[in-house]
């Protein structure tokens, strides 16, 4: 009867390594599970990280585009120059262009308040930079002088600089935010 | 029948082993090729962070390069004390953002070589401010308007910003490069 209780316990041992191999599939399939969660996460944060950087790329392009305009318009105040004219005129169309791009962009609603500040703020810095431009050329540069010595261009860069800034901060996400 | 039973069992049970046994090899090499797409996946990024950290150094001493030269002209129309401190403020900023740019990451030869360039047309165009600023201070505001004049700042500035867009544009990797 030896040959019937060998055979008895090789079907045990199969049916124990069935159960393991069982088991361990199991596991693999839980694991893959979880890793396939952890990639689809990495991705979601991945997207909203490329978000934010576009939206802070804009934000700084603009901010850009209305210095370079300013510096282009203190320029042309100077020098009378065409150069300076038309290096004030392709900043405007910089800023603009960045503007548009900022204007599509994803935001929450706190960040949409801001923006709507910061680009109220920059119509109106761009406007007195017109005036600025057009009183230089009907009234000359003293006239043109006293007008950006009231200071309201300042105070409006000024304040497009710290919308600017609370903007890109809030466009920078904390890493623990990042995973829920 | 017992005995054919525990016989059927022994049949069946090894064809079912080796089908598992099969399955959880393609397993293993499924989880390796994921494994190694994985780790690629991760050194593309960092190649697309370094690219992203010197984008925005480089981004970063433009910006407070141009904030510099708004602010001195501010000065130089208003003599204006709030424009001079905001002119010694973006100076400060200009300096810290060289700093920063001199941590670049992962660049080309080419790109160092255009770093440098940027490096001493920054040196430069602070060199024009600092004169004017100078120039204002000690003889007026014509004095230092002749220096805005002459245009040499001008071109210095736009030089910087050929050189910058064209660093910005080498160092926005296209999705071919990052292999």
């Amino acid at each position: 009867m030896k040959w019937l209780s060998d055979l008895r316990s090789k079907a045990v041992s199969h049916t124990n390594l069935l159960l393991a191999t069982v088991a361990a599939l199991l596991l693999a399939l839980c694991s893959t599970v979880a890793a396939d969660i952890t990639v689809w996460q990495q991705v979601k944060d991945c997207s909203y990280l490329e978000i934010s950087r576009y939206n802070r790329r804009n934000v700084q392009d603009t901010y850009t585009g209305l210095l370079e305009a300013n510096v282009a318009e203190r320029g042309y105040l100077f020098t009378g120059s065409i150069l300076d004219a038309n290096e004030y005129y392709a900043s405007v169309d910089r800023a603009r262009t960045a503007e548009r791009a900022l204007v599509v962009g994803k935001f929450t609603p706190a960040q949409r308040e801001y923006l709507a500040d910061m680009l109220t703020s920059a119509n109106n810095f761009l406007d007195f930079l017109d005036q600025c431009m057009n009183t230089y050329n009907k009234l000359g540069p003293v006239a043109a002088g006293d007008l950006v010595r009231t200071h309201k261009g300042y105070r409006e860069l000024q304040h497009i600089r710290e919308i600017k800034n609370l903007l890109r901060d809030s466009l920078i996400p904390p890493t623990v935010e990042l995973g829920k | 029948m017992k005995l054919m039973k525990i016989g059927a069992i022994n049949l069946k049970h090894p064809t079912l082993l080796l089908s598992c046994l099969a399955f959880i090899l393609t397993l293993l090499v499924c989880t390796i090729i994921l494994d190694l797409h994985t780790y690629s996946l991760v050194q593309n990024c960092q190649k697309l962070e370094a690219a992203r950290y010197n984008r925005r150094a480089v981004s970063d001493v433009y910006l407070c390069l141009v904030e510099t030269e708004s602010a001195q002209r501010g000065y130089i129309i208003t003599g204006n004390i709030m424009d001079a401190s905001q002119y010694y403020d973006a100076v400060n900023r200009v300096h810290a953002a060289v700093e920063e740019m001199h941590k670049r990451k992962q660049i080309t030869p080419d790109q160092a070589r255009k770093l440098q360039e940027l490096d001493q047309l920054v040196d430069i165009k602070l060199g024009e401010m600092a004169s004017t600023i100078d120039a204002y201070q000690k003889k007026g505001p014509q004095a230092a308007m002749q220096i805005v004049r002459d245009q040499r700042g001008l071109r210095s500035m736009m030089q910087i910003k050929e050189l910058k867009d064209w660093l910005r544009d080498s160092f926005a990797p296209s999705l071919r490069d990052v292999k």
